[in-house]
């Protein structure tokens, strides 16, 4: 800890930060032309400048220049960009307000910054999406959504339709920090993964971090999705929503007292359990599928410089299909933050926050009523600074302190008569401390550098009663030699580390640049989970003696290049190779228990894992008619679990490929306006088929060979008896019976065998969507948009998972089934109001 | 509206499962599979070895492993004591008679297979045997026949105060008449009639229970129904056998793999190691289980033709006639000789 503040100080005193004269501080804020509302995140650029300049969270911008006039280029993502033209000879300000896009003859697809921005910043494996791409995308059963959207995206992958979450550059779903609003979710799907947990409609803009990711983020091991949330008009009253297939939404906002404080409220709730009592299925009118979730957010402003905002995100599922078990999961997160400008130059960002996800099972069968909530309560406190220091130069810093309580989870009765009897779970208590600071600086015109270090530390507290193993054998029931009681607050185990983070990029010239990067993340959370995919009740587990924290190590290599045609469309080229190590990754025993299991350390494994990957992206990012991209990825990714002292090896010490290796990955996303009010969208993905463990035989039990036995010994079995059979004559059918012998064959209970993990692959998973947009009549008070799209139009049934039953009989052997879900073409349509 | 009930239907039932008949796998694997049981009811006790065999469901060759015969089989106990199995068919081995498990001894086995592979399982201790507190049936009317059926409830008080394991094996036996032919004219003698024969419907899949959150309790067993489809008796057995956990586990892993959909839910496949191992051999891998467990036998005999609704006893006439339930047309004077009904042991049960 005393190098971190070591490093820290030195930083803060670094000398070139020092201003020069003649230099002019250019300051300003930009809002959006209809709501007022300021808008963070937005550019701003300079003629004759490769340096730039972003809004903070209250729209706020300032930078220090040479004195001289200068084309300035406001740009926000979504919004029509705008050129002021600024004499710099003294300190200026200027606040400006940017036009929504929709009424643009270029379409954006996805660009944040000027058309040469991917060229020139720093860091590279960032993809950046407006709030119009995510609604302009084909969707499922016509919900535009976020997950999915960003799937499109190289290096990011899931495992299958329904599955919870997704995979960045071969780390696992529990390794992405998904951030709504600066606070992070640890469940971001509805309906089990065909949705994610919060409205697309209340989204703004969302950055994907996949490689080089900045200081102020950690938590986890290997991506960052930081979705900034829209925030209420403090001019006007509007509203708008849509009917879906799935859900319907309504969200309305506007000023509570005019010019100063805003609502937005959000809600989105699925109609299926309206549905599905019409339906004449017995097993759909008894089955449950409703989801919903609503955001809040209230700001108030005080004078230009300073703001308060109070949120609120809470989110419910509740899933049970034809049987007694009711799944349910919700998320309940309220947060503060206060965002002011200190002077012209420092931005600060205070956050607080709590986060409740609540999950688990309900046993409703008479007699054995249950239920079983886990959950995990996240408090924070955060401070974000920014200090524009001068044009080349910004330091981002600061500091987050946070506590969790991790409840496993009692299993208890849920009525009076029911015979379940209580069985406690532990509640963990841990916390977690990190300090950062990053530095952003333009060391030359070709050389400019993005640099960083974060400290992380977590500490497991009590109360707690602990298990010791023996040591020197694998950890298991029978090797518990002692019980230690860890009182409140006592520290049980300590885990923390710096968290380097550097990115580079060497313009060769205005289009073409190079860039590495190197990146550290720790996380001190696991999600466990043996199943074939991720669910919202599987269960978090904090880092402990047994579980150290996991650390990814991910370095990456990039050529940027640019194209512009005749008609000024722009083509963004990139190539990007990385290599991730990862330490300490999370494994379990074949078979493992994980649910309600006060041991579970004796059925997880630790080891390493390693990943790397090419992938290739061509982006048109605007043009008059036609925009999209294509990309192609290579990408491998693999772990290794070997026996130490106190584990077992998995798969034999081998290393295998993750769940989710997929090697090859194509995408392809076409937009296409052929009018302003009428696009056609459309996205194809290919994808190598994921890794799964075939059987290399099969071998049966004589578990039930009683009765053969007894009637073998007894001379009862083999013996003559008679057997139907038929002769025709003339037009008629006789029987008669003929001499045969009674006898039975061996039978038992046959299983497949299996051997090596995840050798072999289920067939490749391919799928296009397609959709038809039509936007509303410009100038009409209610507009009305009509979304109409077809999910898996080729009605491929991509395999979900091969799967080997174990079966009995001698005509019943072990067999093959595959599982597809979503294997039709799905269409849907969704109207959209807005007045 | 219509429209968006069609979709959402369309959402939950485009979710299929087909099989893949040409499945390809190649038989890499050389492991020995080993299941053997040991009771506290009186033997012989019969152990089975044999290989795995190729991965071809289709393939009647392949439906049972190749056998392994010559191999030394002993089961021995906790002082050492050993009793050896004899070989009475090829890779097929059993205890005399009169060696039967005690309760409360641990017991193993152990096998020296012919080409040098030393197997040995775990020590495990033979647990007493529970009685079922409750083992009845009552009848279920319904409109038609097919949906009549016999309820039948069974429950164990368990033991308060320690973890307990349970494997049950039903065993169904069910009388079912054949038609006699029409009696030669007199004054020829007629041929006696035997037309109520027994039949055992084979069942392989274990139940499987644990006093997990029930300790203490009744616990039910999950029986399924018998159904109202003749007059005949229907007796049901129950072998209930109190295990280990670690028994238990090895099951539970099975019966998962046998009922596994390739959702969410499952778990990732594996191979389900039991209790043993090769003790010389340490890459040679075993499969199976040697179960020592503590047996109780029950029979409950339901009764089909007392106590039964007129109406229903009607409608059941009718349904026999129908679905040529006796066999009418291929009457035959002496049921042990239908050779068509699978597991026909003749005119008596084995003995409990």
């Amino acid at each position: 800890m005393r190098g971190f503040y070591l490093i820290f100080f030195l930083l803060l005193t670094t000398p070139i930060f020092s201003q020069k004269n003649g230099y002019y501080i250019l300051s300003g804020t930009v809002r959006d032309i209809e709501t007022n509302a300021f808008l963070e995140g937005a550019n701003i650029l300079f003629s004759g400048l490769s340096i730039g300049a972003k809004t903070d969270s209250l729209g706020h911008f300032s930078l220090t220049l040479p004195s001289r006039t200068y084309q300035v280029i406001i740009r926000s993502l979504g919004y029509k960009f705008k050129i002021e033209r600024v004499e710099l000879t003294q300190n200026v300000q200027i606040n400006t307000s940017l036009l929504r896009a929709e009424q643009l003859l270029d379409e954006v697809v996805i660009t944040t910054e000027k058309a040469d921005a991917n060229v020139n910043r720093a860091i590279m494996g960032v993809e950046k999406m407006s709030f119009k791409t995510l609604k302009k995308l084909p969707n499922l059963m016509g919900e535009a959504d976020v997950i999915r959207s960003i799937m499109l995206l190289p290096g990011v992958s899931t495992i299958g339709e329904g599955a919870s979450g997704f995979n960045v550059r071969g780390g696992n779903v529990d390794q992405n920090l998904v951030l709504l609003d600066g606070v992070p979710l640890f469940n971001t799907s509805h309906l089990f993964g065909f949705f994610t947990g919060f409205n697309a409609d209340m989204v703004q803009d969302l950055s994907l971090f996949k490689g080089g990711i900045p200081s102020m983020y950690g938590g986890r091991a290997s991506s960052v999705l930081d979705v900034h949330l829209k925030e209420g008009n403090v001019e006007k009253w509007g509203i708008e929503g849509g009917v879906g297939p799935i859900s319907s939404r309504l969200l309305f906002d506007g000023p509570l007292f005019k010019g100063k404080t805003s609502i937005l409220v959000g809600a989105r709730g699925s109609l299926s359990d309206f549905y599905m009592k019409y339906f004449p299925n017995p097993a759909l009118a008894k089955s449950k599928a409703d989801f919903y979730d609503v955001n809040l957010k209230l700001t108030h402003r005080f004078g230009k410089n300073q703001r308060i905002s109070f949120s609120a995100y809470l989110s419910n599922d509740g899933f049970k299909f034809a049987s007694d078990t009711l799944y349910s999961w919700n998320t309940k997160v309220f947060s503060i933050k206060h965002n002011a400008l200190i002077g012209s130059s420092i931005s600060h960002n205070f956050t607080a926050f709590m986060s409740d996800y609540t999950y688990g099972i309900e046993g409703l069968k008479k007699g054995v009523e249950f239920i079983w909530r886990p959950s995990i309560i996240q408090k924070s406190i955060k401070e974000d600074l920014s200090w524009e220091i001068n044009p080349k130069n910004r330091l981002d810093f600061g500091m987050e302190f946070s506590a969790f309580q991790n409840d496993a989870g009692s299993f208890l009765p849920n009525a009076a008569q029911s015979a379940i009897e209580k069985f406690p779970m532990s509640t963990e208590n841990s916390r977690e401390m990190s300090a950062y600071v990053g530095h952003s600086a333009r060391v030359s015109n070709k050389i400019s550098l993005d640099y960083g270090l974060r400290y992380s530390m977590y500490q497991l507290v009590g109360p707690q009663d602990f298990y010791g193993y023996r040591n020197g054998i694998s950890r298991a029931l029978n090797t518990i030699k002692d019980t230690t009681h860890f009182g409140a607050g006592t520290v049980i185990q300590t885990y923390g580390g710096f968290e380097p983070r550097l990115s580079l990029v060497y313009k060769v010239d205005t289009s073409l640049s190079v860039k590495f990067g190197f990146t550290r993340m720790q996380q001190f959370r696991h999600l466990l989970s043996n199943t074939m995919a991720i669910s919202p009740v599987d269960v978090w587990k904090n880092a402990n003696p047994y579980l150290p924290q996991q650390i990814a190590d991910q370095y990456s290599l990039g050529i940027f290049k640019n194209f512009t045609n005749v008609q000024n469309a722009v083509f963004e080229t990139s190539l990007e190779i990385y290599y991730k190590v990862f330490k300490n990754v999370v494994d379990y025993i074949d078979g493992a228990a994980l649910y309600l299991n006060p041991t579970v350390e004796t059925e997880l494994l630790v080891g390493k894992g390693r990943a790397y990957g090419v992938e290739i992206f061509l982006k048109k990012a605007r043009g008059k008619q036609v925009t999209g991209w294509v990309s192609y990825t290579y990408a491998r990714t693999f772990r290794q679990i070997e026996a130490n002292a106190n584990q077992s090896a998995a798969n034999f010490g081998l290393e295998f490929p993750a769940n989710f290796d997929t090697p090859h990955t194509f995408k392809l996303v076409l937009n296409n306006r052929f009018t302003n009010r009428i696009s056609f969208n459309a996205n194809f993905t290919y994808m190598t088929g994921r890794p799964i463990t075939y059987p290399n035989g099969r071998y049966k039990m004589y578990a039930y060979n009683e009765l053969l036995d007894y009637a073998n010994a007894n001379g009862i079995f083999p013996r003559p008896g008679l057997t139907p059979t038929t002769y025709k004559y003339g037009s008629s059918n006789n029987i008669y019976l003929v001499g045969s012998t009674i006898t039975q064959a061996l039978d038992g209970y046959s299983s497949p065998s299996f051997t090596l993990r995840n050798e072999e692959r289920i067939p490749f998973y391919m799928r296009m969507d397609i959709g038809i947009t039509v936007e509303p009549k410009a100038g009409k008070k209610w507009q009305g948009s009509w979304n109409f799209s077809v999910y898996n139009v080729l009605a491929r049934e991509n395999a979900y998972s091969l799967f080997f039953r174990s079966s009995t009989g001698l005509i019943n052997q072990a067999r093959t089934y595959q599982l597809s879900i979503l294997g039709a073409a799905i269409p849907s349509i969704t109207y959209n109001f807005k007045f | 509206m219509k429209a968006w009930m069609l979709g959402f239907c369309w959402f939950f039932l485009c979710a299929c499962e087909t099989e893949v008949t040409d499945f390809k796998t190649q038989n890499l694997s050389s492991a020995i599979v080993v299941y053997g049981e040991m009771s506290s009811q009186a033997g012989p006790y019969t152990v089975r070895l044999n290989y795995t065999s190729a991965y071809s469901p289709f393939d009647v060759t392949e439906f049972q492993g190749q056998v392994i015969p010559g191999a030394d089989v002993k089961i021995l106990d906790e002082t050492g004591a050993s009793v050896s199995l004899k070989e009475i068919q090829k890779g097929m081995y059993q205890t005399p008679a009169t060696f039967k498990g005690l309760v409360g001894k641990k017991y193993k086995i152990r096998i020296l297979t012919m080409n040098g592979k030393e197997i040995e399982s775990s020590l495990d201790e033979l647990k007493a045997p529970l009685p079922l507190s409750s083992f009845s049936y009552s009848f279920k009317n319904a409109d038609k026949v097919e949906n009549m059926r016999f309820d039948i409830s069974a429950s164990v008080q368990d033991k308060k105060g320690s973890e307990d394991y349970y494997l049950i094996k039903r065993q169904d036996f069910v009388q079912f008449l054949t038609t006699c032919p029409e009696p030669p004219p007199p004054p020829a003698p007629v041929p006696s009639c035997d037309c109520k024969c027994w039949q055992a419907p084979q069942n392989t899949q274990p139940i499987l229970l644990t006093d997990f959150l029930l300790d203490g309790t009744s616990i039910p067993l999950p029986l399924k129904s018998v159904d109202y489809h003749d007059l005949t008796d229907v007796v049901i057995q129950l072998n209930f056998y109190t295990v280990s956990k670690d028994a238990y586990t090895f099951w539970k892993r099975q019966e998962e793999q046998r009922t596994l959909g390739g959702g969410l839910f499952d778990k990732v496949p594996a191979q389900i190691i039991g209790n043993l191992r090769s003790v010389n051999d340490p890459g040679q891998q075993v499969i199976g289980y040697f179960l020592v467990g503590g047996l109780h036998r029950q029979r409950l005999t339901i009764d089909r033709y007392h106590g039964i609704p007129e109406e229903a006893f009607k409608k059941l006439g009718f349904y026999v006639d129908f679905y040529n339930i006796r066999y009418k047309d291929y009457a035959l004077w002496d049921c042990r000789k239908a050779s068509w009904i699978p597991f026909n042991l003749g005119l008596s049960l084995p003995t409990l």
